[in-house]
């Protein structure tokens, strides 16, 4: 499937953001882990590898705001429709059982990662009732 | 995304308020305000709808986006 | 949520409220029994699972909710804005969840408990209509 322009822009904005994750991340985890931190010093060390991956959701919208081909456009609109149900709703099923002591807590950041399966999903769904799918 | 259109004046040339035209349009009253406003382009199918509720061609009522007067977005 | 008056609401929109209501009432009836149940008496695990899941049932009917009413929703503006309140939530939230969960896995913050991931989403979109009904436009008629 050929690349749209603004797909291209929205992939390197992926890219530089994955970059900018791990240059974040590294740094911190190896100060947590010997215990470098303190204080304000540790919240801004741990927020600071958030911001990327908070970047990405933003650069999706962004996308989704770009895309000039509204038929492509309306297919991810329902992919992440989709993405959003699922992992709304785990979320809750989880959280449930949780609360019930079944199982253990979760990071909440694993959240994301549920979202994004979520969006294989939604295209699975997009293919099943309307006949197409968009690679992401 | 600012679509002129002449809806407003149409309108008000026949005397209608928005809800009016929301009615007879089967939609709500904020989207009259929506599209009237340049808020919010109509669907194909909705703008056939105006079209043929003002008994005129689509292109009377809605300027065409790529031959705005002003080339700014 | 959609609008300040009754009036305002288009019929999907009002159909969505109903079952909302109703499902907030079943949950609110289906709950504290549970609870209480857990709390006073020893329950197996399966018992558990089960309680849990029909706890959790009532608030996976509003966001299914959510996708019905915008499939039925005619009037197409209001499903743009619907959709894009809807992707402006889902943003705030996961932008808040992956915040929180790097302050949890650093030590920072306490973990709690994923379901108030959703939490954070309704109320997100309760606030959305808030700021509707207090930043509506104002229209000539």
């Amino acid at each position: 499937m050929p690349w749209t322009p603004a797909a291209k822009r929205y992939n390197l904005r992926i890219i530089g953001l994955s970059l900018l994750y791990g240059a974040f991340l590294i740094p911190a985890v190896y100060a947590f882990k010997h215990h470098l931190l303190h204080g304000a010093a540790a919240w801004i060390a741990a927020i600071l590898p958030a911001l990327p991956i908070v970047g990405i959701f933003g650069a999706m919208g962004r996308y989704l705001v770009e895309e000039r081909d509204e038929y492509v456009r309306m297919l991810l609109v329902r992919q992440s429709l989709w993405a959003s149900g699922f992992a709304l709703s785990l979320a809750t099923v989880w959280g449930f059982l949780e609360n019930f002591e079944l199982v253990g807590h979760v990071d909440a950041y694993y959240i994301t990662c549920v979202w994004f399966f979520g969006l294989g999903i939604g295209s699975i769904m997009n293919r099943v009732t309307i006949g197409a799918a968009v690679q992401c | 995304m600012l679509m002129e259109n002449r809806l407003r004046v149409l309108r008000a040339e026949r005397g209608w308020s928005q809800q009016d035209l929301a009615e007879r349009l089967e939609v709500s009253r904020q989207s009259v305000n929506a599209i009237e406003t340049g808020k919010y382009d109509p669907s194909l199918p909705l703008a056939f709808r105006v079209a043929e509720l003002f008994a005129m061609p689509i292109e009377d009522i809605f300027v065409s986006p790529s031959r705005r007067s002003s080339k700014a977005i | 949520m959609f609008a300040a008056k009754q009036g305002d609401m288009t019929p999907a929109q009002r159909a969505h409220t109903r079952r909302v209501l109703w499902l907030f009432l079943a949950y609110a009836v289906i709950l504290p029994p549970l609870i209480w149940l857990r709390a006073h008496r020893h329950i197996s695990d399966l018992l558990l699972m089960i309680m849990a899941t029909a706890a959790a049932i009532p608030v996976l009917g509003i966001f299914a909710s959510w996708g019905r009413y915008l499939s039925d929703e005619r009037d197409e503006y209001h499903q743009a804005m619907t959709l894009r309140r809807m992707a402006v939530a889902t943003n705030a939230t996961m932008g808040a969840a992956v915040v929180w969960g790097f302050l949890q896995a650093f030590g920072v913050m306490p973990l709690v408990e994923a379901y108030w991931i959703p939490f954070v989403w309704v109320v997100i979109q309760g606030f959305n209509g808030c700021i509707a009904f207090f930043g509506r436009d104002r229209d000539a008629a």
